[in-house]
Parts: C-alpha cells; structure tokens; sequence
C-alpha cells in the first residue's frame, strides 16, 4: 500500500468555514443516517446539539431547554427520509428546533415529558446566566437567534447565515445590534 | 465600532471586548452538554421509525452485497478472548485476539454501541481490549474508517508507530507495510499519539507518521500548496523550509503552527510563536508563555484557536 502525501493529493476544494460546518461532512452524516446508520445519526447531533440547543434556549426556560434539544433530534431521526439536502441539515435542524420549542411553550404544563429524557436537576442558571438570558429574550428573535449561536454554540457568522437563511453581511448587523441591544438591557439592571 | 471587536463577534477573531467578554462567560454554565447515551436509547426504541426511510427491498440489497463482498474477502483467525460487545456484520460477536485479514477487494464492518469500523481492502486488524474502561484496535496494516460516538479517549487504533486517541469523531487511519501512515480526520478530532509527542487532529486535516515512530504535523487538508510543500520539506529535516513555512500559512494554518511551537527551539521559535500572534491573536502573556511551552498558555491558546478554524 501507498501512503499518498498530502501536498500529492488532488487539490481540495477551497474552504472558508470551521470544520464543523463542513457540508461535504454533514451531507455524508445525512447519506449514513438515512440508512439507518445510528452512529452516523450521533455525529450530527454532535455537531450540530449546541446551535440546536442555542436556538431552543432562545424561547424556553434553561431546565427545559436539554430536553427539547434531545426531543428535536429524535423528531429529526424519524423525518429524516425527507430531507433531501444533506448539506443543508444545520438549517433544516434549526427549523425543526424553532417548531418543536414554540408547540412545547403552547402546550407547557400540560403534557407529560418524554420518560427517557427527564430534565436535569443541576440546569437551573446561576443568577448572572439568568440575567443575561432574560436580557437576550427580549431581543427581536432574529437578533437572539443569532447571538446565542454565537456565543453559546460558537458559530462563525458565516455559519450562522447558513443556518438562518441570511447573508454573512445581515448576520454582522444583527449580531452587533443584539449586543449593543443586551448590553443595554443589563446597563438597565445594573442601576 | 472597533475591527477587533467587529471581527470577534462576528468572526471570532480578535479579543472580546469587556462586556462581550462578562457576557459569555455568565452564559458559560448554559452551554449544551448532550446526552448521547439517553438518545441512542430513543434511537433504539424508535427503530421502527427510523427504518423506513430506506425501501425493504433496498435494504436487503445492500445487507446482501456486504455478506457478498465480506464472504469474498475476509478472513477471521479464532481468538480466544472472550465475546466483546463488538460484531462483524453478520457473522456475530468478536473475540479479543481475533484478527480480521480483508483481501484486495475485500472490506468488513465492525459494529458496537459505541460506534462502527469499516476496515479497508488489503488491511489487517484485531480487537485487543473492549470493556468499560477502554475499547482498543491494533491496524497493522491498511486501512480503517471510524465513526465513533464514545467518550472522548475511551476508543484508541494502535498502529506500528503510533495510537489514535478518539476525541469524539469520524476518521481514517492509513498504514503501510512499513508502519509508516496518514491519519485523515472528517469530524470531531483525534489525539495521534507516539511517545512522547502528541499531535492534535480537527475534522479537514491530516497528519502523517513515519515508520520510526516520529509524528508529522497535522495540517488543513486546504493548506495552499506551497504551504504544504514547505511543510513535506521541514518534516524531512530541512530547518530553511520554516522561512516558507511561515510565510505561506494562512489563519487557518494556525493548527500547524501552534504544533511548531514545540518542535522547534530558540530563535526558531520565537519566530513561530511571532507568526502565530500575528496569525491568531491573543493576549501577550499568553503568547510568551507558549513560547516558554508552559502548558496552561499553550492550552489557552488553543482554546481560542480552535473555535476559529
């Protein structure tokens, strides 16, 4: 057998992204799981568990939001047949995360938790995450959006207009007005 | 609005200014922290749900075309160890010591809960420990490809001259009759270990190493050629590829360079410690600390420079 080095290889394609953004990854991941391939299922939730949990946390309580996260990823292994673009499952999974955090604020108190993902006892916010948290929440959705992928699942804007469907240039504007906009909220507080 | 700041909220790149900074950090204990295990178990139970998504006829066509290949071309040797929690297609439960020989055509799937091993055509490989503590492969010769979903470090692949430690990830690890090899990363990231250097591998880079055990340098498989180039030259023992070395890598070239830091010495360096700061910036203790190789500052560094590749 050949060890090929690298600076042999073909060229790659050119790639401005973080690896966890990788389509060529992701669309893989897709192919394997919709065959039914679990581990393959795992590696996306992996990749993408934080930016669901980000966009999950931006309309839930943080005790709840873990589970609704589980419960996005297991709506996602039984509607997976129908996505057609791998590549695009960050945004497809995000949609999925918006639907299932607002169906669980409508029917909150309500319905009994899934048995296998009970909440955690230790996921209350301590009092600063708190605050932040309720400042973030009274941002516009877009602007919430976008910040708790940033700095919650530590997406690059590029990444996050990927997700949300928006351009790089429109994820700078609403991450610099959601800061400047949090950071008003918890000047606010403070006094 | 300042660059830096501009470029740190929305790039990444860059120093978070104060507030930004308090910011994240009392959003720190909210961070996601998974549950694999609990939803592996939703997987299992929702089997039938999941299984439609291929036609039965489908599936069947494929189950029949693995047997049919694995049938053709692999080989097992009888262990004696006891059933581990891993299965080679149909065939049932592996046995420690077991060794698994797959011909020119040939390929094999391993399953466990823990994840699935494609072993590679003219490869050799066997199960050396499976419990709780430690799921460990030995390839001794060709090719494996991993998708894991264990604990980080609980899933190693020895090699002839060095051990991939499982970080959380998907990967494949080449090796030639020689013990020389590649290790090419596609998700997560791999710790490649061989006394006592070790190498850290993202998805999109590769590192190589040599059949006396010597680790190469992990790089971004999107490394500019020159780049690349110079890097082949300096792994040969060549100290004036560094000049090209430094001048080529891009931000992203940052995974190299950091490495560099503790495969070079004095002058050299400093000089790759300067490129880097340059490259990815960061405060200015943390950057004469990792000149010195003190292992918190390398650490942080590495903290901020991961998040930005």
């Amino acid at each position: 057998m050949v060890i090929s080095p690298a600076a042999d290889q073909a060229p790659p394609e050119s790639r401005d992204t973080a690896p966890t953004d990788d389509p060529a990854t992701d669309a893989a991941l897709v192919a394997l799981a919709q065959r039914g391939d679990r581990a393959a299922f795992a590696l996306l939730y992996r990749r993408h568990g934080p930016m669901v949990h980000a966009v999950v946390l931006t309309r839930v309580d943080l005790s709840e939001a873990e589970d609704i996260t589980q419960e996005v990823f297991l709506l996602a292994w039984r509607k997976l047949g129908g996505l057609h673009e791998g590549s695009s499952v960050g945004a497809w999974l995000a949609s999925i995360a918006r639907s299932r955090a607002a169906d669980w604020r409508r029917s909150r108190g309500r319905r009994r938790r899934h048995e296998t993902l009970a909440s955690r006892a230790e996921s209350t916010p301590d009092a600063g995450a708190g605050a932040v948290l309720e400042a973030v929440r009274t941002l516009p959705q877009r602007y919430r959006e976008a910040l708790l992928m940033r700095l919650l699942a530590g997406l690059t804007g590029a990444q996050i207009a990927e997700r949300l469907g928006l351009t790089p240039g429109s994820v700078r504007v609403h991450l610099h007005r959601a800061m400047t906009m949090a950071r008003a909220r918890l000047s606010e507080e403070r006094r | 609005m300042k660059a830096a700041e501009r470029d740190w909220l929305c790039d990444g790149v860059g120093e978070p200014d104060g507030d930004e900074r308090r910011i994240t950090d009392a959003l720190a204990g909210t961070r996601w922290r998974g549950d694999e295990a609990a939803l592996l178990r939703a997987l299992e139970e929702d089997a039938p749900i999941g299984h439609t998504h291929a036609p039965w006829t489908r599936r069947a066509a494929i189950a029949i075309a693995a047997s049919a290949t694995l049938a053709a071309a692999a080989w097992l040797v009888p262990g004696r160890g006891p059933a581990t929690p891993w299965t080679l297609d149909a065939r049932g439960a592996l046995r420690r010591g077991q060794w698994i020989t797959t011909g020119a055509d040939g390929s094999a799937e391993l399953s466990s809960p823990i994840g699935r091993v494609t072993v590679g055509p003219d490869s050799r490989l066997r199960l050396v420990r499976a419990d709780k503590r430690e799921q460990r492969l030995e390839l001794a010769e060709g090719s494996i490809e991993a998708f894991i979903f264990a604990p980080p470090r609980l899933f190693l692949v020895d090699t002839p001259t060095a051990t991939a430690v499982d970080m959380g990830c998907a990967y494949k690890p080449e090796v030639a009759p020689d013990g020389s090899g590649l290790l090419r990363v596609t998700g997560g990231w791999v710790e490649l270990q061989a006394s006592p250097v070790a190498t850290r591998v993202p998805a999109g880079a590769v590192c190589r190493f040599g059949p006396g055990g010597q680790l190469g340098l992990p790089r971004f498989e999107d490394a500019p050629p020159e780049f690349g180039a110079a890097l082949d030259r300096f792994e040969a023992g060549d100290p004036d590829a560094l000049d090209t070395l430094l001048a080529r890598a891009r931000p992203r070239d940052s995974l190299t360079l950091w490495h560099l830091l503790g495969r070079t010495e004095g002058e050299a360096r400093r000089r790759v410690g300067a490129t880097l700061a340059n490259l990815a910036p960061t405060d200015a203790d943390v950057v004469s600390g990792a000149v010195a190789l003190e292992p918190l500052a390398l650490e942080s560094w590495w903290e901020r420079l991961h998040l930005s590749w």
